[in-house]
């Protein structure tokens, strides 16, 4: 199963042809939602079948790796699609009140404590393998 | 501020969401240490306060057109995942390393929430915790979580790892294990700090976030409506 495979095209046809992609597929997953009665559920159901279909065109064929250059591109900007909700986050912060303490506490809990225990269990697990992709020439496996 | 129509005022709510992503964009290539979303979201908050713009306002005219971004990139994110080289890696237990993170990722942060005695409102918001932000608003969405506590759980979630996961990591010496586990547990913020370590770490902190944004918005839906929370 080939991941990639190299095909010439401009970066800006590349953008435009993923975003066509894109925006065909959530549209369509949005139309579906809405006539299966699910409609909050579109952008998740959008997502799997954007994977299902790109797994099965990397099956055939390959994914051209103007694919991967153009959604690149796109995900460094993707935080300017939630930055009006975000802002609504910052504004919420101050407005916690009772229950400021309360979440803080709860972020740090669940997030340090997995972030610690998945760590170590990967450096386990991960090491237990002969694993080729640390082995072919990766210099970054290493802490520096 | 007022505007004549709402078109007008839509518009006017994208260019200053637009001016915001910019300059923090700018600002994060010259500095490197300003985390980017952070830096635009003050931004947006400091043009609404000196605009005189109400933000419920602001967010009701930009909303329609920002939920279609926001689906976009929700769907956008299957590329990197179905794109990623499995060649050589021991996928199963990457496989039950992914499981145990998403089970984790949502149910730790709801039951401490739960014991806290926090709202319910905010008990449901924690089941986004663990996942990036355009699926974590998906999610909450989904599972009528309020969406800006949902959004600031993911943040601030994703700032606290982010910027520690360097001091928890004295005992892992695979970088290999430490991008996994910041893509897993603080998504965007955690493979912007992966990158930094290595290439190598930030390609298996992308795939821990794509697959544990997948993998959840899946099942956590499921399981908040089975157990009707």
């Amino acid at each position: 199963m080939k991941s990639t495979h190299s095909s010439n095209l401009p970066l800006w046809l590349a953008l435009i042809l993923t975003l066509a992609m894109v925006i065909f597929v959530r549209e369509t997953a949005v139309l579906v939602c809405q006539w299966a009665g699910i409609e909050k559920a579109a952008n998740i159901v959008g997502l799997v079948a954007m994977f299902v279909v790109l797994m099965a065109w990397r099956l055939l064929k390959g994914l051209p790796i103007w694919l991967t250059q153009a959604s690149n591109t796109l995900l460094v900007d993707s935080g300017f699609a939630f930055l009006p909700v975000s802002a609504g986050a910052g504004l919420l912060l101050f407005a916690l009140g009772d229950e400021l303490w309360g979440v803080m506490l709860t972020i740090l809990i669940s997030t340090l404590i997995p972030l610690w225990g998945l760590a170590l269990l990967a450096n386990r697990w991960l090491n237990q393998d002969t694993d080729s992709d640390s082995q072919a020439g990766n210099t970054g496996s290493t802490s520096k | 501020m007022t505007f004549d129509s709402v078109l007008t005022a839509t518009l006017a709510a994208i260019l200053l969401t637009l001016v915001a992503h910019v300059i923090a964009r700018i600002l994060a290539r010259k500095l490197s240490w300003l985390p980017m979303v952070i830096t635009a979201l003050a931004l947006v908050l400091l043009f609404l306060f000196v605009l005189q713009w109400d933000y419920n306002h602001y967010y009701s005219v930009a909303k329609p057109v920002f939920d279609h971004l926001l689906g976009y990139v929700t769907v956008l994110l299957a590329v990197p995942l179905a794109a990623m080289n499995f060649k050589g890696l021991p996928v199963k237990k990457l496989i039950l390393i992914v499981m145990i993170a998403s089970v984790v990722g949502a149910l730790l942060p709801m039951s401490l929430a739960y014991l806290l005695s926090l709202s319910h409102e905010t008990i449901l918001a924690f089941a986004t915790r663990s996942v990036t932000t355009p699926i974590g608003l998906s999610v909450a969405d989904l599972i009528k979580a309020p969406l800006a506590m949902a959004n600031l759980i993911i943040i601030v979630s994703g700032l606290v790892g982010g910027s520690l996961a360097r001091f928890l990591f004295g005992r892992v010496d695979d970088d290999r294990a430490k991008g996994l586990a910041l893509g897993l547990a603080a998504h965007a913020f955690g493979t912007v700090e992966a990158w930094q370590i290595s290439h190598t770490a930030g390609r298996y902190a992308a795939f821990g976030l794509a697959v544990n944004g997948l993998v959840t918005a899946i099942w956590v839906p499921i399981f908040i409506s089975a157990v009707a929370l």
